[in-house]
Parts: structure tokens; sequence; C-alpha cells
């Protein structure tokens, strides 16, 4: 039973690590039928025992996982597809002098074979490789690691197009929200396109919220270098080769129209037309990007506001019924996906009523 | 609509059988703690072997999972008693209301959990991306065997396969990293 007396490199209590691994996930299953082959393989030993208590162990301690939601599924699984050929080629060595493992199913192999073929078009070198596009859904936030180290964390129902060049990383906002991390590249200029706005950043972390009315930029660290109007982006085309039109040209080449520099701290509101609406310091810039950790932080905004930004991440909608309640104002901190924490505030306040179905929740005066 | 609980009872649990329940905070701290203090543990296994094999085999087949976890917990209980330490981490009131609001966890759960959490997101990266994809879609975002295998194209089968081979190395890189 001493584990210190075994031979280095033998691990002996690994496959029953591996059993006791397969068995918990057996019985997760609630429609599990093979209890009864599972009480003999307890009765086995007491190393079977250990493994099976130490797999409940960690399996329970894995409930606990990614609490803030950071880590995006897409990415792991177009990571996944990535290594898949080298690994593949491994496999088919093991194979000559060993029995087939049954988790490497051949349909398995196929599958994983047809996404890195998907993932190899993504990474087709050339002066301009062709762009790619990320995503959400409502309600869903993923964040994606670009080629040359940045990161561009996606809010609910947003959109962005990605085009890298030798001398340019051009982003497209095409809808919703963003927070970049850049990686620093003096030589590659980093350009976020968000309608009739381009922001510039060498190595930097900002936020760029597009809406219908125009576009905040939030700076967190560093500074961005703001250009807006018709000289800035070629119209409103959705290619952003064409829409950083000085993008071919010069490594430094700044775009032709620039605005103003913001600093971490700052906060810019743009309109449609590349006007400047507002530019202040908010109290803490952090809190633009709460939404990261699903968190949505109001301080004094108008109940209309805050249902606006509910609507963003759920299908149950909030509506509001009249414009005396719209102008209510509220300092609250929610989660995001949970439409009824608000409700549940609002309930407290005698003058308010609240309304279900199973779409919608309409809130009125009382 | 009843209003929902807290945000975080979005948790898998609710997939999870009555067995899982009883697998409380006593014996999961235990055995985390387990994880770098071996020998009480073995101890325990043993006991706990010699008690299951006293049980009579048409009962421990209806719910063999929850026996094992009873035993256990019983068997940390008299061992923590007769060891002195310091009381009992184990106490039935605590379980029962955490059979009926499982979320509910005691602080120092609570605790020991997040000192894990870094450990545990360590031990996650060394996984192959696959392996963690499942494990983040059962874990965290509570998709069922079936539901998981749609969202990546894999058979229910498969997914239990990777499943335990993620929970097998997550267990392994525990145990090496201890002393």
């Amino acid at each position: 039973m001493n584990r210190a007396t075994r031979p280095a490199g033998t691990t002996p209590e690994l496959s029953i690590a591996e059993s006791a691994a397969e068995w918990l996930i057996e019985l997760d299953d609630p429609n599990t039928e093979r209890l009864l082959e599972f009480s003999a393989w307890l009765k086995t030993s007491p190393q079977h025992i250990e493994e099976f208590l130490l797999a409940s162990a960690v399996w329970r301690e894995l409930d606990g996982v990614d609490p803030t939601k950071r880590i995006a599924v897409q990415g792991l699984i177009r990571e996944a597809a990535a290594k898949v050929r080298p690994w593949r080629r491994t496999q088919l060595r093991e194979r000559a002098h060993r029995p087939a493992r049954p988790w490497f199913h051949r349909t398995v192999i196929a599958i994983s074979a047809a996404v890195a073929l998907a993932a190899l078009w993504a990474l087709v070198p050339g002066p301009w490789s062709e762009p790619s596009v990320y995503a959400t859904a409502k309600g869903e936030q993923r964040a994606f690691k670009l080629r040359d180290g940045s990161v561009v964390q996606l809010n609910t129902h947003s959109k962005v197009k990605v085009r890298f060049s030798s001398s340019n990383r051009d982003v497209m906002l095409i809808e919703g929200e963003a927070l970049f991390s850049v990686a620093h590249d003096t030589a590659r200029p980093f350009r976020v396109a968000s309608g009739d706005t381009v922001i510039q950043a060498v190595g930097t972390q900002f936020d760029v919220d597009r809406r219908p009315a125009g576009t905040t930029v939030s700076v967190i660290e560093g500074i961005v270098q703001i250009a807006s109007g018709n000289s800035a982006a070629a119209g409103s085309s959705s290619d952003p080769k064409s829409l950083i039109a000085e993008s071919r040209v010069g490594v430094h080449a700044p775009p032709e129209r620039t605005l103003f520099r913001l600093a971490a701290g700052e906060q810019a509101t743009l309109s449609a037309g590349g006007h400047i609406v507002t530019r202040s310091s908010p109290e803490l810039v952090a809190q633009v990007v709460a939404w990261r950790e699903r968190r949505l932080e109001f301080r004094e905004q108008s109940l209309g506001q805050i249902a606006d930004e509910f609507n963003r991440y759920n299908s149950q909608v909030i509506r509001i019924a009249d414009d005396a309640v719209r102008n209510k104002r509220l300092t609250g901190v929610f989660d995001a996906d949970d439409p009824e924490s608000l409700v549940l505030f609002l309930e407290k306040d005698p003058h308010i009523a609240v309304e279900r179905s199973s779409d919608t929740i309409i809130i009125r005066a009382k | 609509m009843s209003p929902k609980p807290a945000p975080s009872s979005k948790s898998p649990h609710r997939f999870a059988g009555i067995a899982y329940d009883q697998f409380a905070a006593g014996l999961h701290r235990f055995l985390v703690q387990r994880l770098r203090c071996a020998e009480t543990a073995q101890d325990i296994a043993q006991e706990a072997y010699l008690r299951l094999l006293r049980i009579e085999n048409t009962d421990l087949v209806l719910k063999p999972q929850a026996y094992l976890y009873r035993i256990a917990r019983n068997l940390i209980y008299e061992y923590k008693l007769r060891d002195g330490r310091d009381p009992v981490t184990f106490d039935s009131e605590i379980l029962e209301r955490l059979a009926e609001t499982p979320l509910q966890l005691p602080a120092d759960e609570v605790s020991a959990r997040l000192c894990g959490a870094e450990e545990l997101e360590a031990v996650l990266c060394q996984l192959p991306a696959l392996y963690r994809a499942v494990l983040i879609l059962r874990k965290r975002d509570g998709l069922s065997y079936s539901e998981i295998g749609k969202a990546l194209d894999l058979s229910p089968h498969t997914v239990k396969k990777y499943l335990a081979r993620a929970l097998a190395q997550c267990r392994t890189a525990r145990w090496d990293k201890s002393p």
C-alpha cells in the first residue's frame, strides 16, 4: 500500500483511477442500468473504493469550474481541431502495437479531421488572409484569441470580422460590444472600425460598444487614437479591407482624420455620423466591462435603460408600460442572465406592479 | 412563475442524483485534504471496503454510490473523534439541509473550494482542448451527455469517455502535485 516504495515511472493506480472516473461518469447518468456491475467493481479492492471517492471529490470540485464563464468552448473546439493532425499520426503509430482504444472511435476521428480542415482554412497564410468572423448569440459571451495573441471578448449578440496582414491588424465591429486586449506590436497597428469610427491602438485594452445611435469607446489601459467620419472609413462596406482604406499603404500610417486621443480611464461616445457626443472620465471605467462577469451595474440609470440592457441578454423581454416608471432611476448590480433578480427588486417598490407571462415581464405603475 | 432562487442555482446540480447530494461537505473537504495526506484515506478506504462487504448484496446494488458515501462519511466522523482533532466536520443537520438546498454550502467549504479553484484551473490547462470543452459544457453549463454530443457532433458514449478521461487526468494531476 505504500506508494513511496513503488518503482519510479510506474503508476499502477492510474488504471484504477481511470475506471473510477468512468464509473463516476456512468453513474452521473440517472438512467444507468449498471449498478450491479458497479457494486461488483467496488467490492474488488480497497483501492477501487479509494479511487472512486477521490474521483468523486475531484468531480464535485469541478462544479466550481470557471464561475465567471471566461472559457470559450468554441475556442477549445477550434483548438482541438487544430491539433488533430499530429495527434492522428501518433495514434496510427500506436495502433501498430496496441489494441485500439475505444475512445478513438472512427467517427470522432472523421469529424475531427473535418473540423481541422475548417480550422486550416482560417489559418491560410498570405498577404491578406480571408477575414474570420466571430459572433455570439443573444445571452452568449465568448472570448477569442487572435493569431497575434490579442484577445477579443464578445458580449451578447455581437459580431466582429477580423483580418490581419503583415502591416495591419484590422477588426470590424459589425454589431454589439467587444473588449479588446491588444498584444503589443508597433509594426502592426490594431484598428477597430465601428461604423464611421476607427479606433487605433498599439498595445492596450479597450471596450467598444456599438449601438444604433453611435459607438462608445472606453479605454481601460494605454492610449487609443480615434478617427471618424467618411475619410476614416470608406462607407459602410462590410469588408475591412476597404473599410480601413489606408491599411495597405503604410506601416505606421494613422487614419487620415485623427480626431483625438483617448487615455486610460476615459470614455467617449460618437454619433453614427462620427461626431463626438460625450467625452468623460467615468468614476471607474472598469465598470464598463462588468459584462464580462455577466453582471449588469447601474448607477442612477433609468428603468428604461435598465430594461434595454437586460433585453440584450434574455429572450424573456422586459416591457415598461408607462413613462413615469420608465424614467424612474435605479442603482444596483444584477445578474445579466436573470431578469427575475430585477423583478424581485422592483416588487419591493410599493409604486410598481409587475405582470409576468412566459416570454414577457411587464412593469407598470400601481 | 415562481421566483428563481439565487443565480448560482443554475449549476449542474440539477442533473445529479440523490447519491451526489449525499456526497456532502465533510466528505468532500476531507478527500480534498487527503490529496495532501495519503495514509488516513487509505485507512478509511480499507475500512470502508470491509464494511461494504458486510452489506447485503441486494441492498448494495440498489444504491451502491449512496451507500459508499454514507460509509465513508461515518468513518471520517469516527476517525475525527478518535483522533481528537477539532471537532466534527460532518454534521448530519448540515447534510440534511444540503439535501434540500444543495447549494447553500457551509462557509468553510466555500472557502476550501475557492482555494482549490486556482489549482484546478492549472490542472485544466494541461488537459487536451476537447476534454476541457466537454468538461466545461457538463460542469459549468450543465448540459446533458446527449446535449454535449449534439453540440460537438459526438455520440453520448464518446462524450462519456472524454469526460472520464478528463476527470481521471484532473484527479491524477491533483495527486501528483501533492507532497
